[in-house]
């Protein structure tokens, strides 16, 4: 079955994603990778939905996931960069003057 | 076919052309004073807003395969949003000017911000639901971390970013099932797959991963932790926008997701969403009486303020979604006043962090130091002020759907709202300037004559709609009763 073995990949690494997000205590950039792989879960769970309907709207949003993703990634990196010019270091702990 | 339904993107292709605009004369006229692109982004904001009144862009309707939803509610919405921006805009550019941070991009980035909202406001499919929010969750993302000599704005930036990125990443895990089940992106196939698959685990998943993620773009207990850290970190310029015209978005996205998308599981994000209502009417109003930071304790009172709106929203229905919007344009409007004073305060040459540095103001300033009284009464539920009769429709709703205890908790927490908005009112007004003789007033310089008389506007504007509270009212009543997905 397919399907389940798709969705089942895509589950897997969304769930190592998060779990890196969570586990993750160290390093900023790290913490980019795992969004960056979180999205890429989801397209391979776009693809896999898309090619069991038989349709093709899932995977023209998939193009539109990735552009995003990269957005998100320039964004990201450059806030990492006022980060570390700031701190000079990407540490996870260094950023904590605000108390939520 | 194409070329007159265009029309149906009108505000938001009129926004865009104003965005690009504004990023050409940085590239192209790079002598040109950013006033220049100030105006532009003005000129941009107000004939929008002037044409979606005049109701000449574009009729009634759903375009391009459900892509994009042109009804009553995305014009009223666009509209609140747009005349949110232009109140952003009067206010922020004498506190930029005056910290040497007025540049074009940052009006770029405000048009940006306003155009993803209004992509929120009239999306009609999942994809353009994500789209939209991701325009608006990025440009803030820069925004916040413009000033790059302030490590607070650049550490907040960062939080927001990852703990956002995640959001909108479980946001969009969610629409993979939802995409899964009706095989559309379209909200209205999605609503009739939910329908047809009650209490799939599918559909449960999803609802959760939804749920999880619009608490956390609008700010709601567990997922608020963001906010007073943003408020606080922020340009005070960026925090005005922060707290009022995303909220725009929040509950558009609210409306079309979960009302229309989702509304045949209403009894399980109901559940979630009355849960998160509660711990965030408890959570920031508590939270927001120990602050002695003004941003913050606004911030804290914000996640307070969601906590209304979602007590009104997860009662499902149309009557309580509406009164979920009402609250939600209204509060739009009362952040705008009370952000705003604050930070025409900085452009004074004042600091307006702290409680004791709005001490004495009164007498320093007594219009200004009366714009802001009349913000916090309205954002404390004061009776002839706008936000009273916000709070009262919310529990009117409630009382009628029989769940009086939610009522009277709902009341508690807004009596101890009154407490800690009164203390800042207090301050102004009773308390001794911080250091006698007035060394704020003597360096203090003059705020321009237009952002004073919008500011005034906007004040006397919460006065006066709350004097003749029908008109908002039954604008809202008719956008609900003409939805469209």
């Amino acid at each position: 079955m397919p399907l389940f073995d798709d969705l089942a990949v895509s589950a897997v690494v969304f769930a190592i994603a998060l779990a890196g997000m969570f586990v993750n205590r160290k390093n900023l950039v790290v913490l980019l990778m795992c969004i960056e792989l979180m999205l890429l879960a989801v397209n391979t769970s776009f693809v896999a939905w898309s090619a069991w309907w038989g349709g093709l709207s899932g995977q023209v949003a998939v193009f539109f996931v990735l552009t995003v993703a990269a957005a998100e990634a320039a964004i990201g990196l450059a806030l990492l960069v006022v980060v570390f010019r700031n701190k000079r270091s990407v540490d996870v702990d260094t950023i904590d003057t605000l108390k939520g | 076919m194409l070329s007159r339904d265009i029309w149906a993107a009108g505000s938001e292709i009129l926004i865009g052309a104003g965005s690009i605009l504004v990023l050409l004369f940085e590239v192209l006229a790079r002598r040109a004073r950013p006033v220049w692109a100030y105006r532009t982004a003005l000129v941009s904001v107000a004939v929008t807003v002037f044409l979606l009144a005049a109701g000449s862009l574009g009729r009634s309707g759903v375009f391009w395969h459900g892509g994009l939803v042109n009804d009553p509610l995305s014009r009223l919405l666009d509209i609140a949003a747009g005349v949110a921006t232009f109140l952003v805009l009067v206010y922020s550019r004498p506190q930029l000017v005056r910290h040497g941070l007025e540049r074009a991009e940052h009006y770029f980035l405000v048009l940006t911000t306003l155009l993803g909202v209004l992509v929120v406001d009239s999306g009609g499919s999942l994809l353009t639901l994500y789209l939209g929010l991701e325009l608006l969750a990025l440009s803030l993302y820069a925004l916040i971390a413009i000033d790059r000599r302030r490590p607070l704005g650049a550490e907040a930036a960062m939080k927001y970013f990852v703990l956002g990125a995640m959001a909108s990443a479980l946001l969009l895990y969610a629409f993979t099932f939802l995409y899964g089940l009706a095989g559309s992106f379209r909200l209205s196939v999605v609503a009739r797959a939910l329908a047809a698959h009650p209490g799939s685990p599918l559909t449960l998943a999803a609802v959760a991963f939804v749920v999880v993620a619009l608490a956390f773009k609008f700010g709601a207990v567990p997922l608020h932790f963001w906010v007073p850290d943003v408020y606080e970190g922020a340009p005070t310029a960026v925090t005005l926008l922060v707290g009022t015209v995303p909220e725009i978005a929040s509950i558009a996205l609210f409306m079309r997701l979960l009302g229309l998308g989702l509304g045949a599981a209403s009894g399980d994000w109901g559940v979630l969403l009355m849960v998160a209502s509660l711990l965030s009417l408890l959570v920031g109003n508590l939270l927001a009486v120990v602050q002695l930071n003004v941003r913050r304790l606004l911030g804290y009172s914000a996640v307070g303020h969601v906590g209304f709106i979602l007590l009104a929203f997860q009662l499902g229905g149309r009557g309580g979604e509406t009164a979920a919007v009402y609250y939600t344009i209204v509060y739009v409007f009362m952040s705008a006043a009370a952000f705003g004073g604050l930070t025409l305060l900085e452009a004074r040459g004042e600091k307006s962090t702290t409680l004791e540095d709005l001490s004495g103001l009164a007498r320093r300033d007594p219009w200004m130091a009366f714009f802001l009284l009349c913000a916090l009464f309205s954002l404390a539920g004061v009776p002839p002020f706008l936000g009273f009769w916000a709070k009262l429709i919310v529990l009117r709703r409630v009382i009628m759907a029989h769940e009086t205890g939610l009522a009277i908790f709902a009341v508690v927490m807004a009596v101890v709202a009154a407490y800690y908005y009164l203390r800042v009112v207090k301050s102004m007004y009773f308390d001794p300037p911080p250091a006698p003789g007035g060394d704020g007033a003597a360096a203090a310089a003059p705020v321009p004559v237009f952002s004073r008389v919008w500011l005034g506007i906007n004040a006397l504007g919460l006065l006066v709609l709350g004097i003749l509270p029908e008109g908002l009212w039954s604008a809202c009543r008719m956008a609900m009763s003409h939805l469209l997905r």
